[in-house]
């Protein structure tokens, strides 16, 4: 599958259809994400596939924003995918102007990630064999289980600083009338409730929050607990659905249409 | 078109954090986690995810400079290094070569402190070089090396993960060290006991299973109190001590007078926890103890650590997965700068400098005679400049006129030199009174090795050019040894010292860039084959038997009293990272606190008419600081607490010098008496 995909990459960086493409390559011992263009081709030997997740859609916006007039492609997994999804229906991103390849996870990774669908949809190309995720039980804990978990919290911004569905330009984290400056523990709850209420019907529950968290807070169980009650009450799940309106957009349409503003 | 994400590790903690250097264009433009690492697995604190704000600070340093008149001048590298050595030569030439003193730089890379530790015993002839560690765990150093016969953390962090109970002494984890808390943290949703010992709730002793609130600078006593404990229930480990260890009887005789009763009363902890505590070190194995500055940092820092390491033995907690005595390195490469021989007595990889074979190996490769009169220790460097016995120092990225104790007294000690040479990348304290300045580049714009707390040695690359008309330090030091005349200084590359430091140093002699690159590896690492170490001990302890040294508890060096009636201790925050000179010129860590306080219990505060936010004066027989206040009970009554970061008010006015321990000659940072005036 390795060659496969090295090989599709090599294709579309030599015909042109992308200037750059980014995916995870071996580096010294490690694994990182890399932009391979027409001048790096012979990295591809390099090219890793292990099932290391890193936020590519936050890169490949950051990545954009310096190359607006740049073509690029990205090897997504599921979230990887449904990240961009959202990021197009905030108008972020325009998934037109991507190529997508997709790989599909392994039994073992869904299951580490508690995915339900650990698979790519709208990929130009499917990579590896597909299975099926897992339902997973929504985690209700009770505000002790939370408290505790929140007191932990060392105040390193990790869940933000690595989603790629938080692009707010102000973040309401660092101000100062919701949250102290300065002070360890950090206020909680407010803190962590202030993000998970800014991710309802956003997060697609990819985990990178809970991964980088040096505190050990399992915040993708807690955004999973608020997506239930945003499906309760709106119908929707984010990141599944790319022709499927986001809540916000036709709060909007409803707002113009009772009171004509 | 060139984007591009870097792996490099982490310039601030001991931890040794992976991080990933995003750079466009050749400029750095974010830090990612690496998520590969064994030891963050792609976690980070707030000083690791903004590691790539300082580098381009517009108070980087971007020039040589001399001082000319009261000025520093910006000057082409040749004039700086020339000018330099000129100078050294004529001090050397007229006072002797024990005039003059080095410090080099934790911060610094295994490569550049070897060649510090070089220029002054090879080419300037003393052996007086020392580093930060003195002010930190050069306690740790002598302590274990006296009791196990190896100074270093003997576990490495993910055994934590998987012990069963962790005693942590002296340190706020979570904000000292962040990462090794997160492996803390994992044993605890794992069932484990942590059991933090501390004068202050901490935000590790607040998120523990258990905090031993203990009155400061009793943990001889408490320590003492266990064993005697343990070895009244039967609970000690008979075998492990029969075979493994020595000195057991008069340990025994020792502490034996240490009972419950009494031990609470000078602790001020309760016989139930003590006796908890005990149980659990002792019956939910494995058990690892952790600590940091709280146990060393005291004019019998070196006592406090034999009595962690008799604890340790005597119960069986040593030389297996997950036990171990850890003590939690500072700096990112101060235990990488210990192990290059940045210490007056020690040449590399801890081989002593009055032991004739180990000199003659270095004699031989370098050939040339080496002295072998031990050195002088750092705080010792500054007493002699006092009498002018010290006339000339070099000074590598490291900034005493906030770090070290009584500052009023070192400041006096470098005003008292001819000639003081700084190598730093940013203006600070330091560079205001240097003669000449040497403007190096940070650990992004070179290659290098850092070694971590449980003795990992990691590669990193250069990331992106130097700045300006910086140079990096290893070059710097190049220029100068060989301007000084000598000529083993003509280094292409830092792989090319890297070699020489194998080569010389046993518990480096297999490590290579090669091997590196591939993965980091645990010292001692001896041959090409050898896959490195992951916990010491494991076959017996390094120095044959462990020994028992019997400890008596310890009086403070001064005591409250109606004109100082406050015990003030000091630490730092998470989000800044020692004197701050990088971290107060990182806007994020900046915006999250850009001014330090004083901490005071409410009780305290009441009694003074003293209000949160107000800024109070703070005196010792040091000197006195002005300082915004505030109450919380993190501290009891009587105990107050201020960070060590920021220059605007140098909590080190008001700490001793002295009494140094005289093991270690490490100073008593954490305590000292002080009063709290309101400003009228």
């Amino acid at each position: 599958m390795e060659d496969k995909v090295k090989e599709k990459i090599k294709e579309i960086i030599i015909n042109k259809e992308v200037d750059g493409f980014l995916v995870l390559k071996r580096y010294f011992n490690y694994v990182v994400p890399y932009l391979f263009t027409e001048k790096n081709l012979e990295d591809l030997e390099e090219l890793s596939l292990e099932e290391v997740k890193y936020p590519l859609a936050r890169i490949i916006l950051k990545i954009k924003k310096f190359y607006p007039d740049k073509k690029f492609g990205i090897l997504v997994r599921g979230c990887d995918e449904k990240h961009l999804i959202e990021l197009n229906k905030y108008k972020k991103i325009n998934l037109k102007e991507l190529y997508l390849l997709g790989i599909n996870c392994s039994k073992n990774l869904a299951l580490k990630c508690e995915c339900p669908s650990p698979y790519t949809k709208i990929a130009n190309i499917s990579f590896g064999e597909r299975v099926e995720g897992k339902n997973f039980e929504v985690f209700h804990k009770d505000l002790s289980f939370w408290l505790e978990k929140f007191s932990r919290c060392i105040k390193c911004y990790g869940c933000r600083s690595i989603c790629p569905l938080c692009f707010c330009n102000n973040c309401s984290l660092e101000e100062e009338l919701l949250v102290k400056r300065g002070f360890l523990p950090v206020d909680y709850p407010i803190f962590h409730l202030v993000r998970a209420y800014h991710l309802a019907g956003r997060c697609i529950e990819c985990g990178l929050c809970e991964e980088t968290c040096p505190a050990e807070i399992p915040l993708r169980k807690l955004y999973k607990e608020i997506n239930e009650k945003f499906y309760q009450i709106f119908g929707y799940k984010p990141g599944e659905d790319i022709e499927e309106k986001h809540p916000l957009e036709f709060l909007e349409e409803e707002v113009k249409e009772k009171y004509g503003i | 078109m060139e984007y591009k994400l870097v792996p490099s590790i982490c310039p601030y903690c001991g931890c040794g954090c992976g991080i990933l250097m995003e750079v466009i264009e050749g400029k750095l433009v974010g830090t990612l986690p690496l998520k590969t690492h064994p030891i963050n697995k792609g976690k980070l604190c707030i000083k690791g995810w903004s590691v790539h704000e300082f580098v381009y600070s517009e108070n980087r340093l971007r020039s040589p400079m001399i001082k000319k008149g009261d000025k520093l001048k910006e000057v082409e590298w040749d004039e700086a290094i020339s000018y330099a050595a000129k100078r050294l030569l004529e001090i050397k030439e007229k006072y002797g070569p024990s005039s003059i003193a080095l410090i080099s730089s934790a911060r610094c890379t295994n490569e550049e402190n070897f060649l510090m530790m070089k220029l002054a015993r090879y080419v300037l002839g003393t052996n007086n070089i020392d580093h930060c560690a003195r002010l930190c765990h050069s306690a740790s150093v002598i302590g274990l090396i006296k009791t196990f016969g190896s100074g270093a953390m003997t576990n490495p962090i993910p055994h934590l993960e998987e012990a069963k109970t962790i005693l942590i002494f002296g340190s706020n984890t979570t904000e000292a060290h962040p990462i090794v808390a997160t492996h803390i943290l994992r044993a605890k949703d794992k069932g484990a006991n942590i059991i933090v010992v501390d004068p202050r709730k901490t935000h590790i002793a607040r998120i523990a299973t258990k905090h031993l609130q203990i009155k400061i600078g009793t943990d001889i006593v408490l320590i003492n109190g266990m064993m005697n404990e343990i070895i009244k229930q039967g609970w000690e480990d008979k075998e492990f001590i029969n075979n493994l260890t020595e000195g057991y009887e008069e340990l025994k005789k020792t502490i034996s007078k240490y009972d419950l009763s009494y031990v609470a009363k000078v602790t001020g902890v309760n016989e139930k926890d003590i006796y908890e505590t005990a149980y659990l070190y002792t019956h939910q194995k494995p058990s690892s103890i952790v600590y940091c500055l709280g146990i060393t940092e005291h004019h019998y820092g070196t006592d406090n650590v034999i009595s962690l390491a008799n604890l340790s033995m005597l119960t069986g907690n040593v030389g297996k997965p997950s036990t171990g005595v850890n003590p939690l390195r500072g700096q990112n490469n101060v235990q990488g700068a210990c192990d290059m021989g940045c210490l007056p007595q020690y040449l590399s990889g801890y081989q002593k400098v009055s032991d004739d074979k180990a000199r003659e190996e270095f004699e031989k490769f370098w050939k040339k005679n080496l002295p072998k009169e031990e050195g002088l220790t750092v705080e010792e460097m500054f007493t002699e400049a006092l009498k002018g016995n010290i006339k000339a120092m070099i000074i590598q990225g490291e900034n005493p006129l906030i770090s070290d104790p009584n500052i009023s007294r070192v400041r006096k000690a470098l005003q008292n030199l001819e000639f003081l040479i700084v190598l730093d990348i940013f203006f600070n304290e330091m560079t205001e009174i240097a003669d000449v300045v040497f403007a190096c580049s940070s650990f992004l714009e070179k290659e290098g090795t850092f070694t971590n707390t449980e003795r990992r040695v990691q590669y990193i690359p250069k990331v992106i050019e130097p700045i300006a008309n910086t140079k990096p330090d290893w070059q710097v030091i190049s220029l100068l040894g060989s301007a000084l005349g000598s000529k083993g200084f003509s280094y292409d590359s830092p792989e090319e010292i890297f070699n020489e430091i194998s080569q010389l140093t046993p518990i480096y002699r297999g490590i290579s860039y090669e091997r590196l690159k591939r993965y980091p590896l645990q010292w001692p690492c001896k041959t090409r084959l050898d896959p490195g170490c992951e916990y010491l001990h494991k076959d017996g302890f390094v120095r044959g038997k462990g020994r028992f040294i019997p400890i008596e508890e310890k009086e403070p060096f001064e005591i409250p009293d109606e004109e100082y009636p406050f015990i003030l201790t000091t630490g730092r925050v998470v989000f800044h990272y020692h004197t701050a000179t990088m971290t107060k010129n990182s806007p994020t860590l900046n915006k999250e606190l850009s001014s330090v306080y004083i901490e005071i219990n409410p009780e305290d505060a009441q009694r003074l008419k003293i209000e949160d936010g107000e800024k109070v004066k703070v005196i010792s027989r040091r000197g006195e600081i002005e300082i915004k206040v505030r109450i919380t009970d993190n501290v009891s009554p009587g105990l107050v607490y201020i960070p060590m970061h920021f220059s605007e008010s140098p909590v080190n006015v008001l700490t001793s010098h002295e009494p140094l321990d005289p093991q270690s000659k490490i100073p008593p940072y954490k305590y000292s008496c002080v009063n709290i005036k309101k400003i009228d």
